[in-house]
Protein backbone atom coordinates (compact mmCIF):
# COMPACT_ATOMS: atom_id res chain seq x y z
CA UNK A 1 0.00 0.00 0.00
CA UNK A 2 1.67 3.65 -0.77
CA UNK A 3 1.49 6.42 0.98
CA UNK A 4 -1.03 8.11 -1.27
CA UNK A 5 -3.55 5.30 -0.25
CA UNK A 6 -2.69 5.51 3.67
CA UNK A 7 -3.15 9.09 3.32
CA UNK A 8 -6.94 8.57 1.23
CA UNK A 9 -7.76 6.17 4.19
CA UNK A 10 -6.81 8.69 6.91
CA UNK A 11 -8.76 11.71 5.26
CA UNK A 12 -11.71 9.22 5.08
CA UNK A 13 -11.08 8.67 8.67
CA UNK A 14 -11.32 12.47 9.78
CA UNK A 15 -14.18 13.27 7.64
CA UNK A 16 -15.84 10.89 9.42
CA UNK A 17 -15.26 11.97 12.87
CA UNK A 18 -16.10 14.96 11.97
CA UNK A 19 -19.63 13.79 11.32
CA UNK A 20 -19.96 11.80 14.11
CA UNK A 21 -19.18 14.86 16.16
CA UNK A 22 -21.85 17.47 14.15
CA UNK A 23 -24.35 14.64 13.59
CA UNK A 24 -25.02 14.51 17.49
CA UNK A 25 -26.41 17.64 19.27
CA UNK A 26 -29.03 18.54 21.18
CA UNK A 27 -30.45 15.14 22.06
CA UNK A 28 -33.24 15.36 24.74
CA UNK A 29 -32.91 13.19 27.68
CA UNK A 30 -35.25 11.17 26.88
CA UNK A 31 -33.70 9.61 24.20
CA UNK A 32 -29.64 9.26 25.75
CA UNK A 33 -30.05 5.92 26.64
CA UNK A 34 -31.49 4.63 23.51
CA UNK A 35 -28.83 6.31 21.16
CA UNK A 36 -26.48 4.99 24.00
CA UNK A 37 -27.85 1.58 23.24
CA UNK A 38 -27.23 2.62 19.22
CA UNK A 39 -24.04 3.98 19.41
CA UNK A 40 -22.77 0.99 21.50
CA UNK A 41 -24.64 -1.67 18.14
CA UNK A 42 -22.53 0.37 15.18
CA UNK A 43 -19.48 0.02 16.99
CA UNK A 44 -19.70 -3.63 16.40
CA UNK A 45 -18.57 -2.67 12.75
CA UNK A 46 -15.54 -5.00 13.33
CA UNK A 47 -17.49 -8.01 12.72
CA UNK A 48 -16.61 -7.30 8.76
CA UNK A 49 -13.52 -7.57 10.37
CA UNK A 50 -13.82 -10.52 12.45
CA UNK A 51 -15.68 -12.64 9.84
CA UNK A 52 -12.52 -11.94 7.41
CA UNK A 53 -10.20 -13.49 10.29
CA UNK A 54 -12.63 -16.53 10.66
CA UNK A 55 -12.69 -17.30 7.40
CA UNK A 56 -9.36 -17.78 6.81
CA UNK A 57 -7.64 -20.63 6.06
CA UNK A 58 -7.81 -22.87 9.05
CA UNK A 59 -5.18 -22.39 11.47
CA UNK A 60 -6.35 -23.16 15.48
CA UNK A 61 -5.82 -20.28 17.44
CA UNK A 62 -6.85 -17.51 14.86
CA UNK A 63 -9.99 -19.37 13.73
CA UNK A 64 -10.89 -19.53 17.65
CA UNK A 65 -10.28 -16.13 17.94
CA UNK A 66 -12.12 -15.11 14.76
CA UNK A 67 -15.03 -16.84 15.54
CA UNK A 68 -15.35 -15.78 18.80
CA UNK A 69 -14.48 -12.04 17.93
CA UNK A 70 -17.62 -12.57 15.55
CA UNK A 71 -19.90 -14.05 17.76
CA UNK A 72 -18.79 -11.29 20.50
CA UNK A 73 -19.73 -8.86 18.04
CA UNK A 74 -23.00 -10.38 16.51
CA UNK A 75 -24.11 -10.25 20.21
CA UNK A 76 -23.34 -6.99 20.56
CA UNK A 77 -25.30 -5.79 17.59
CA UNK A 78 -28.32 -7.74 17.80
CA UNK A 79 -28.83 -7.25 21.48
CA UNK A 80 -28.21 -3.72 21.29
CA UNK A 81 -30.37 -3.35 18.83
CA UNK A 82 -33.11 -5.57 20.23
CA UNK A 83 -32.76 -3.82 23.45
CA UNK A 84 -33.24 -0.22 21.83
CA UNK A 85 -36.46 -1.48 20.12
CA UNK A 86 -37.83 -2.26 23.50
CA UNK A 87 -36.86 1.14 25.11
CA UNK A 88 -38.24 3.08 22.27
CA UNK A 89 -41.22 0.41 22.74
CA UNK A 90 -41.84 1.66 25.88
CA UNK A 91 -41.82 5.18 25.64
CA UNK A 92 -44.44 4.81 22.82
CA UNK A 93 -46.84 3.18 25.75
CA UNK A 94 -45.75 5.98 28.13
CA UNK A 95 -46.77 9.74 28.17
CA UNK A 96 -44.43 11.55 25.82
CA UNK A 97 -45.51 14.23 24.00
CA UNK A 98 -48.64 14.97 26.10
CA UNK A 99 -47.33 17.45 27.76
CA UNK A 100 -48.93 18.71 31.09
CA UNK A 101 -51.35 21.29 30.77
CA UNK A 102 -54.93 21.94 31.48
CA UNK A 103 -56.61 19.42 28.90
CA UNK A 104 -59.91 21.30 27.12
CA UNK B 1 -19.29 -11.71 -12.98
CA UNK B 2 -18.36 -12.01 -9.45
CA UNK B 3 -15.22 -9.91 -10.19
CA UNK B 4 -17.19 -6.96 -11.38
CA UNK B 5 -19.77 -7.33 -7.83
CA UNK B 6 -16.69 -7.65 -6.26
CA UNK B 7 -14.86 -4.25 -7.94
CA UNK B 8 -18.10 -2.11 -8.27
CA UNK B 9 -21.31 -3.66 -6.56
CA UNK B 10 -19.08 -3.60 -3.06
CA UNK B 11 -18.40 0.19 -2.86
CA UNK B 12 -21.59 0.87 -3.70
CA UNK B 13 -22.74 -1.20 -0.97
CA UNK B 14 -20.45 0.42 1.43
CA UNK B 15 -21.38 3.70 -0.01
CA UNK B 16 -24.36 3.15 0.98
CA UNK B 17 -24.32 1.81 4.54
CA UNK B 18 -22.19 4.47 5.28
CA UNK B 19 -24.97 7.09 4.32
CA UNK B 20 -27.43 4.76 6.37
CA UNK B 21 -25.53 4.77 9.40
CA UNK B 22 -24.76 8.64 9.61
CA UNK B 23 -28.50 9.81 8.47
CA UNK B 24 -29.74 6.80 11.19
CA UNK B 25 -27.66 8.65 13.90
CA UNK B 26 -29.42 12.16 12.44
CA UNK B 27 -32.82 10.58 12.82
CA UNK B 28 -32.01 8.69 16.44
CA UNK B 29 -30.94 12.46 18.24
CA UNK B 30 -35.19 13.66 17.69
CA UNK B 31 -37.63 11.96 19.48
CA UNK B 32 -40.27 12.65 16.57
CA UNK B 33 -37.62 10.33 14.36
CA UNK B 34 -36.14 7.92 16.66
CA UNK B 35 -37.56 4.86 15.72
CA UNK B 36 -36.58 5.56 11.83
CA UNK B 37 -32.89 6.14 13.15
CA UNK B 38 -33.37 3.18 14.46
CA UNK B 39 -34.50 1.05 11.30
CA UNK B 40 -31.81 3.59 9.17
CA UNK B 41 -28.45 1.88 11.21
CA UNK B 42 -30.21 -1.37 10.99
CA UNK B 43 -29.99 -1.33 7.07
CA UNK B 44 -26.62 0.40 6.91
CA UNK B 45 -25.06 -2.87 9.34
CA UNK B 46 -26.98 -5.18 6.94
CA UNK B 47 -25.05 -3.31 3.99
CA UNK B 48 -22.14 -3.34 5.47
CA UNK B 49 -22.07 -7.56 6.53
CA UNK B 50 -23.39 -7.53 2.92
CA UNK B 51 -20.78 -6.17 1.17
CA UNK B 52 -18.26 -8.55 3.27
CA UNK B 53 -19.79 -11.51 2.08
CA UNK B 54 -19.38 -10.71 -1.07
CA UNK B 55 -16.02 -9.25 -1.06
CA UNK B 56 -14.84 -12.56 1.11
CA UNK B 57 -16.66 -14.91 -1.21
CA UNK B 58 -13.92 -17.06 -1.71
CA UNK B 59 -13.32 -17.64 1.58
CA UNK B 60 -14.65 -20.59 3.54
CA UNK B 61 -17.89 -19.74 5.41
CA UNK B 62 -17.97 -22.02 7.43
CA UNK B 63 -16.27 -20.66 10.39
CA UNK B 64 -17.55 -17.13 10.35
CA UNK B 65 -21.56 -18.63 9.80
CA UNK B 66 -20.84 -20.51 13.25
CA UNK B 67 -19.60 -17.79 14.92
CA UNK B 68 -22.48 -15.23 13.64
CA UNK B 69 -25.01 -18.02 14.78
CA UNK B 70 -23.80 -18.05 18.02
CA UNK B 71 -23.26 -14.54 18.15
CA UNK B 72 -27.13 -13.94 16.97
CA UNK B 73 -28.49 -16.32 19.35
CA UNK B 74 -26.40 -14.60 22.26
CA UNK B 75 -27.77 -11.59 21.13
CA UNK B 76 -31.78 -12.48 20.94
CA UNK B 77 -31.52 -14.22 24.11
CA UNK B 78 -30.03 -11.29 26.02
CA UNK B 79 -32.41 -9.01 24.24
CA UNK B 80 -35.21 -10.64 24.32
CA UNK B 81 -35.67 -12.85 27.14
CA UNK B 82 -33.85 -10.61 29.59
CA UNK B 83 -36.45 -9.24 31.66
CA UNK B 84 -36.66 -5.27 31.04
CA UNK B 85 -35.74 -4.71 34.74
CA UNK B 86 -32.66 -5.94 34.20
CA UNK B 87 -31.91 -3.56 31.10
CA UNK B 88 -29.67 -1.27 33.28
CA UNK B 89 -27.17 -4.11 33.36
CA UNK B 90 -27.16 -5.31 29.93
CA UNK B 91 -26.00 -1.91 28.08
CA UNK B 92 -22.23 -2.20 29.76
CA UNK B 93 -22.45 -6.01 29.11
CA UNK B 94 -22.61 -5.14 25.61
CA UNK B 95 -19.93 -2.41 25.47
CA UNK B 96 -17.86 -5.10 27.11
CA UNK B 97 -18.51 -7.02 24.68
CA UNK B 98 -17.40 -4.38 22.11
CA UNK B 99 -14.19 -4.26 23.38
CA UNK B 100 -13.50 -7.84 23.82
CA UNK B 101 -14.10 -8.03 20.09
CA UNK B 102 -11.98 -5.52 19.37
CA UNK B 103 -8.79 -7.33 21.14
CA UNK B 104 -9.20 -10.51 19.89
CA UNK B 105 -9.43 -9.15 16.51
CA UNK B 106 -5.78 -7.57 17.48
CA UNK B 107 -4.13 -10.13 18.54
CA UNK B 108 -5.61 -12.20 15.83
CA UNK B 109 -4.28 -9.61 13.37
CA UNK B 110 -1.42 -9.45 15.08
CA UNK B 111 -0.02 -13.11 14.91
CA UNK B 112 -0.87 -13.47 11.01
CA UNK B 113 0.39 -10.38 9.89
CA UNK B 114 2.10 -11.90 6.45
CA UNK B 115 -0.99 -14.36 5.96
CA UNK B 116 -3.61 -11.41 5.60
CA UNK B 117 -6.63 -13.24 3.26
CA UNK B 118 -7.62 -10.24 1.88
CA UNK B 119 -4.68 -8.05 1.07
CA UNK B 120 -5.81 -5.35 -1.48
CA UNK B 121 -4.24 -2.52 -2.22
CA UNK B 122 -5.73 -0.61 1.41
CA UNK B 123 -4.50 -2.96 3.43
CA UNK B 124 -1.70 -1.49 5.77
CA UNK B 125 2.05 -3.56 5.81
CA UNK B 126 4.75 -3.62 8.32
CA UNK B 127 4.67 -1.00 10.52
CA UNK B 128 2.11 1.31 10.06
CA UNK B 129 -0.08 -1.97 10.47
CA UNK B 130 1.75 -2.87 13.29
CA UNK B 131 0.72 0.59 14.55
CA UNK B 132 -3.00 0.55 14.01
CA UNK B 133 -3.58 -2.75 15.09
CA UNK B 134 -1.78 -1.48 19.02
CA UNK B 135 -3.77 1.34 18.52
CA UNK B 136 -6.85 -1.24 18.00
CA UNK B 137 -5.69 -3.04 21.36
CA UNK B 138 -5.34 -0.42 23.57
CA UNK B 139 -8.34 1.44 22.44
CA UNK B 140 -10.39 -2.05 22.51
CA UNK B 141 -8.95 -2.59 26.17
CA UNK B 142 -9.93 0.50 27.17
CA UNK B 143 -13.91 -0.02 25.56
CA UNK B 144 -13.38 -3.04 27.87
CA UNK B 145 -12.66 -1.13 30.92
CA UNK B 146 -15.50 1.69 30.47
CA UNK B 147 -17.74 -1.17 30.04
CA UNK B 148 -17.02 -2.46 33.12
CA UNK B 149 -16.90 0.49 34.83
CA UNK B 150 -20.14 1.41 33.73
CA UNK B 151 -21.78 -1.99 35.25
CA UNK B 152 -19.85 -2.32 38.16
CA UNK B 153 -18.43 1.59 38.99
CA UNK B 154 -20.04 4.46 40.56
CA UNK B 155 -21.81 5.79 37.61
CA UNK B 156 -23.78 2.28 37.19
CA UNK B 157 -26.95 2.91 39.04
CA UNK B 158 -27.32 6.69 38.44
CA UNK B 159 -28.40 8.70 35.16
CA UNK B 160 -24.69 8.91 34.36
CA UNK B 161 -24.27 5.60 33.01
CA UNK B 162 -25.18 6.39 29.15
CA UNK B 163 -22.51 8.57 29.70
CA UNK B 164 -19.68 5.77 30.52
CA UNK B 165 -21.29 3.46 28.22
CA UNK B 166 -20.67 6.14 25.29
CA UNK B 167 -17.89 6.32 26.10
CA UNK B 168 -16.96 2.47 25.94
CA UNK B 169 -18.49 3.08 22.41
CA UNK B 170 -16.40 5.63 21.68
CA UNK B 171 -12.82 3.79 22.13
CA UNK B 172 -14.61 0.56 20.71
CA UNK B 173 -15.37 2.57 17.32
CA UNK B 174 -12.13 3.87 17.62
CA UNK B 175 -10.70 0.29 17.85
CA UNK B 176 -12.59 -1.09 14.72
CA UNK B 177 -11.70 2.39 12.92
CA UNK B 178 -7.89 1.24 13.45
CA UNK B 179 -8.75 -2.63 12.37
CA UNK B 180 -10.08 -1.42 9.27
CA UNK B 181 -6.59 0.47 8.60
CA UNK B 182 -4.98 -2.29 9.50
CA UNK B 183 -7.36 -5.13 7.31
CA UNK B 184 -7.59 -1.88 3.98
CA UNK B 185 -11.57 -1.95 4.86
CA UNK B 186 -13.08 1.81 4.10
CA UNK B 187 -16.63 1.19 5.99
CA UNK B 188 -14.89 0.05 8.95
CA UNK B 189 -13.15 2.94 9.23
CA UNK B 190 -16.11 5.08 8.76
CA UNK B 191 -17.98 3.82 10.19
CA UNK B 192 -15.44 3.39 13.47
CA UNK B 193 -14.73 6.88 12.79
CA UNK B 194 -18.31 7.66 12.97
CA UNK B 195 -18.86 5.65 16.12
CA UNK B 196 -15.79 7.54 17.84
CA UNK B 197 -16.56 10.89 17.68
CA UNK B 198 -20.42 10.18 18.14
CA UNK B 199 -19.62 8.36 21.51
CA UNK B 200 -17.91 11.51 22.78
CA UNK B 201 -20.63 13.85 21.71
CA UNK B 202 -23.06 11.76 23.63
CA UNK B 203 -20.76 10.95 26.58
CA UNK B 204 -20.43 14.69 26.91
CA UNK B 205 -24.14 15.80 26.47
CA UNK B 206 -25.18 13.37 28.78
CA UNK B 207 -22.63 14.33 31.71
CA UNK B 208 -23.28 18.00 30.61
CA UNK B 209 -27.02 17.18 31.46
CA UNK B 210 -25.70 16.19 34.78
CA UNK B 211 -23.95 19.44 34.82
CA UNK B 212 -20.37 17.62 35.06
CA UNK B 213 -18.04 16.12 32.22
CA UNK B 214 -17.69 12.42 31.03
CA UNK B 215 -14.64 10.88 33.10
CA UNK B 216 -16.22 12.85 36.45
CA UNK B 217 -19.14 10.73 35.79
CA UNK B 218 -17.14 7.57 34.82
CA UNK B 219 -14.86 7.94 37.79
CA UNK B 220 -17.47 9.32 40.45
CA UNK B 221 -16.72 12.55 41.07
CA UNK B 222 -19.70 13.82 39.81
CA UNK B 223 -20.94 16.49 42.03
CA UNK B 224 -18.24 17.19 44.32
CA UNK B 225 -17.60 20.53 43.10
CA UNK B 226 -21.01 21.81 44.04
CA UNK B 227 -20.25 21.42 47.99
CA UNK B 228 -24.13 20.18 48.82
CA UNK B 229 -24.77 16.76 47.15
CA UNK B 230 -28.23 16.51 44.78
CA UNK B 231 -29.29 13.13 44.98
CA UNK B 232 -32.44 13.25 42.94
CA UNK B 233 -32.44 15.42 40.04
CA UNK B 234 -33.85 15.50 36.58
CA UNK B 235 -32.46 16.83 33.99
CA UNK B 236 -34.10 17.42 30.13
CA UNK B 237 -33.17 19.42 26.83
CA UNK B 238 -34.89 21.88 25.07
CA UNK B 239 -37.06 19.81 23.11
CA UNK B 240 -38.79 18.33 25.86
CA UNK B 241 -39.41 21.81 27.29
CA UNK B 242 -40.60 23.03 24.56
CA UNK B 243 -43.30 19.93 24.72
CA UNK B 244 -44.07 21.08 27.44
CA UNK B 245 -44.91 24.73 26.92
CA UNK B 246 -46.47 23.92 23.58
CA UNK B 247 -49.31 22.93 25.62
CA UNK B 248 -49.70 25.59 28.37
CA UNK B 249 -52.31 28.20 28.65
CA UNK B 250 -50.50 29.81 31.38
CA UNK B 251 -46.68 30.70 31.92
CA UNK B 252 -44.34 32.49 34.17
CA UNK B 253 -40.76 33.27 33.57
CA UNK B 254 -38.11 34.20 36.96
CA UNK B 255 -35.54 36.59 35.82
CA UNK B 256 -32.24 35.75 37.93
CA UNK B 257 -28.71 36.79 37.81
CA UNK B 258 -27.99 33.95 35.65
CA UNK B 259 -30.08 35.67 32.88
CA UNK B 260 -28.33 38.99 33.04
CA UNK B 261 -25.24 37.46 32.79
CA UNK B 262 -25.79 35.69 29.32
CA UNK B 263 -27.59 38.62 28.06
CA UNK B 264 -30.71 36.70 27.64
CA UNK B 265 -33.44 38.87 27.68
CA UNK B 266 -34.28 39.08 24.51
CA UNK B 267 -34.42 35.43 23.99
CA UNK B 268 -36.88 35.64 26.39
CA UNK B 269 -38.59 38.23 25.13
CA UNK B 270 -39.06 36.13 22.06
CA UNK B 271 -39.75 32.78 23.59
CA UNK B 272 -42.30 34.90 25.91
CA UNK B 273 -43.76 36.28 22.31
CA UNK B 274 -44.09 33.24 20.61
CA UNK B 275 -45.50 31.47 23.22
CA UNK B 276 -48.79 34.73 23.71
CA UNK B 277 -48.89 33.77 19.60
CA UNK B 278 -49.95 30.72 20.50
CA UNK B 279 -52.57 31.88 22.99
CA UNK B 280 -50.68 31.63 26.52
CA UNK B 281 -50.99 34.10 28.93
CA UNK B 282 -47.29 34.78 29.88
CA UNK B 283 -45.88 36.72 32.88
CA UNK B 284 -42.51 38.20 34.27
CA UNK B 285 -41.73 37.75 38.00
CA UNK B 286 -39.01 39.89 39.40
CA UNK B 287 -37.81 39.21 43.21
CA UNK B 288 -36.15 42.60 44.88
CA UNK B 289 -32.83 41.41 44.54
CA UNK B 290 -32.33 39.52 41.71
CA UNK B 291 -29.68 40.54 39.18
CA UNK B 292 -26.53 42.30 40.01
CA UNK B 293 -28.31 45.06 41.79
CA UNK B 294 -31.86 45.71 42.84
CA UNK B 295 -33.44 46.96 39.54
CA UNK B 296 -31.25 45.34 37.25
CA UNK B 297 -33.65 42.76 35.94
CA UNK B 298 -36.06 45.50 35.42
CA UNK B 299 -34.01 47.06 33.09
CA UNK B 300 -33.01 44.49 31.29
CA UNK B 301 -36.98 43.50 30.55
CA UNK B 302 -37.78 47.30 29.59
CA UNK B 303 -34.44 47.12 27.18
CA UNK B 304 -36.25 43.88 25.53
CA UNK B 305 -39.29 46.21 25.31
CA UNK B 306 -41.20 43.70 27.35
CA UNK B 307 -44.89 45.43 28.27
CA UNK B 308 -44.74 46.28 32.01
CA UNK B 309 -48.19 45.07 32.66
CA UNK B 310 -46.70 41.16 32.34
CA UNK B 311 -43.98 41.97 35.23
CA UNK B 312 -45.20 41.13 38.53
CA UNK B 313 -43.66 41.71 42.11
CA UNK B 314 -42.45 38.23 44.03
CA UNK B 315 -45.72 38.56 46.24
CA UNK B 316 -48.39 39.26 43.41
CA UNK B 317 -45.93 36.88 41.40
CA UNK B 318 -46.85 33.92 43.76
CA UNK B 319 -50.62 34.23 44.49
CA UNK B 320 -50.64 33.68 40.66
CA UNK B 321 -48.37 30.90 40.23
CA UNK B 322 -50.75 28.77 41.91
CA UNK B 323 -52.83 28.50 38.43
CA UNK B 324 -49.66 28.33 36.54
CA UNK B 325 -49.02 25.63 34.30
CA UNK B 326 -45.23 25.95 33.49
CA UNK B 327 -42.43 28.29 35.48
CA UNK B 328 -39.68 28.78 34.43
CA UNK B 329 -36.45 30.09 36.20
CA UNK B 330 -34.00 31.35 33.97
CA UNK B 331 -30.59 31.64 35.94
CA UNK B 332 -32.50 31.85 38.92
CA UNK B 333 -31.50 30.03 42.11
CA UNK B 334 -31.34 31.57 45.74
CA UNK B 335 -34.31 33.69 45.03
CA UNK B 336 -36.34 30.31 44.19
CA UNK B 337 -35.30 28.69 47.03
CA UNK B 338 -38.31 27.48 49.01
CA UNK B 339 -36.03 26.68 52.37
CA UNK B 340 -36.76 30.52 52.42
CA UNK B 341 -39.78 29.61 54.12
CA UNK B 342 -39.44 25.99 54.73
CA UNK B 343 -36.04 25.41 56.87
CA UNK B 344 -34.98 27.62 59.70
CA UNK B 345 -31.77 26.29 59.58
CA UNK B 346 -30.93 27.61 55.98
CA UNK B 347 -29.02 31.00 55.21
CA UNK B 348 -32.12 31.94 53.50
CA UNK B 349 -34.71 31.27 55.64
CA UNK B 350 -37.19 34.16 55.62
CA UNK B 351 -35.68 36.54 52.46
CA UNK B 352 -38.24 36.67 49.88
CA UNK B 353 -38.84 33.76 47.28
CA UNK B 354 -40.36 32.93 44.35
CA UNK B 355 -42.40 29.97 44.75
CA UNK B 356 -41.95 28.56 41.43
CA UNK B 357 -43.29 25.05 43.14
CA UNK B 358 -46.70 26.21 43.26
CA UNK B 359 -46.62 25.25 38.92
CA UNK B 360 -47.74 22.45 37.52
CA UNK B 361 -44.37 22.11 35.90
CA UNK B 362 -40.91 23.29 36.91
CA UNK B 363 -38.11 24.15 34.30
CA UNK B 364 -34.91 25.63 36.11
CA UNK B 365 -32.42 27.12 33.50
CA UNK B 366 -29.08 27.00 35.02
CA UNK B 367 -25.38 26.08 33.74
CA UNK B 368 -24.46 23.26 36.70
CA UNK B 369 -25.86 22.38 40.36
CA UNK B 370 -22.91 24.48 41.50
CA UNK B 371 -24.85 26.77 44.63
CA UNK B 372 -25.54 30.35 44.08
CA UNK B 373 -24.44 33.77 46.44
CA UNK B 374 -25.91 32.33 49.47
CA UNK B 375 -23.89 28.86 49.22
CA UNK B 376 -26.56 26.60 49.84
CA UNK B 377 -28.10 23.91 48.13
CA UNK B 378 -32.20 24.36 46.38
CA UNK B 379 -34.31 21.49 47.76
CA UNK B 380 -36.47 22.95 44.22
CA UNK B 381 -34.31 21.25 42.19
CA UNK B 382 -35.68 17.56 43.40
CA UNK B 383 -38.37 18.38 43.56
CA UNK B 384 -40.83 15.67 41.35
CA UNK B 385 -41.86 18.41 39.34
CA UNK B 386 -38.76 20.18 38.54
CA UNK B 387 -36.70 19.62 35.60
CA UNK B 388 -33.17 20.89 35.40
CA UNK B 389 -32.26 22.55 32.39
CA UNK B 390 -28.84 22.82 31.88
CA UNK B 391 -26.79 25.48 29.63
CA UNK B 392 -26.43 28.78 28.71
CA UNK B 393 -29.61 31.01 29.51
CA UNK B 394 -29.23 32.69 26.19
CA UNK B 395 -28.53 29.64 24.04
CA UNK B 396 -31.38 26.95 25.94
CA UNK B 397 -34.14 29.70 25.51
CA UNK B 398 -33.28 29.73 21.65
CA UNK B 399 -33.20 26.55 21.45
CA UNK B 400 -36.30 25.97 23.12
CA UNK B 401 -37.64 28.68 20.66
CA UNK B 402 -36.41 26.90 17.74
CA UNK B 403 -38.25 23.40 18.84
CA UNK B 404 -41.38 24.91 19.64
CA UNK B 405 -41.32 26.64 15.99
CA UNK B 406 -40.60 22.66 15.25
CA UNK B 407 -43.55 21.37 16.65
CA UNK B 408 -47.34 22.00 14.50
CA UNK B 409 -49.23 24.86 15.47
CA UNK B 410 -51.77 24.57 18.53
CA UNK B 411 -55.48 24.38 16.33
CA UNK B 412 -58.17 26.71 17.74
CA UNK B 413 -60.04 25.64 20.60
Amino acid sequence: MDSGMILWTVMMFVLAAFVGHHVIHGVPTLLHTPLMSATNAISAISVVGAIVVAGSEYELVRTVLGVTAVAAAMCNVVGGFLITERMLKMFKGGDVGKGKGHQP
Amino acid sequence: MTAGLAAYGVPVLYIASAVFFIMGLKLMCRVRSVGRGGVLLGIGFLLAVLGIAIEAARLDPKFALIGLAGGVLLGLSLGYVTNIDLRPSVGPLLAAAGGITALLLGIAVFLHQESWPLANDLALSGGVRGAAVGLAVVSGAFALAFGLLAGFGPAARGAGRPAVVALAASASGLAAAMMGFALGNPIVVAVGGLTTTAGLSLSSIVANALGSKPLDVAFGTLGRRAGDEYSDVKACGPEETAMVLESARKVIFVPGYGMAVAQAQHALADLGKMLEARGAKVLYAIHPVAGLIPGHINILLDEAKIDTAQILEWEAANRELADTDVALAVGANDIVNPDARGNSQSAVFGMPFVDVGRAAAVFVLKRSLRPGAAGVKNPLFERPNTNMVFGDAKKVLQAIGVELKAQAPRKAA
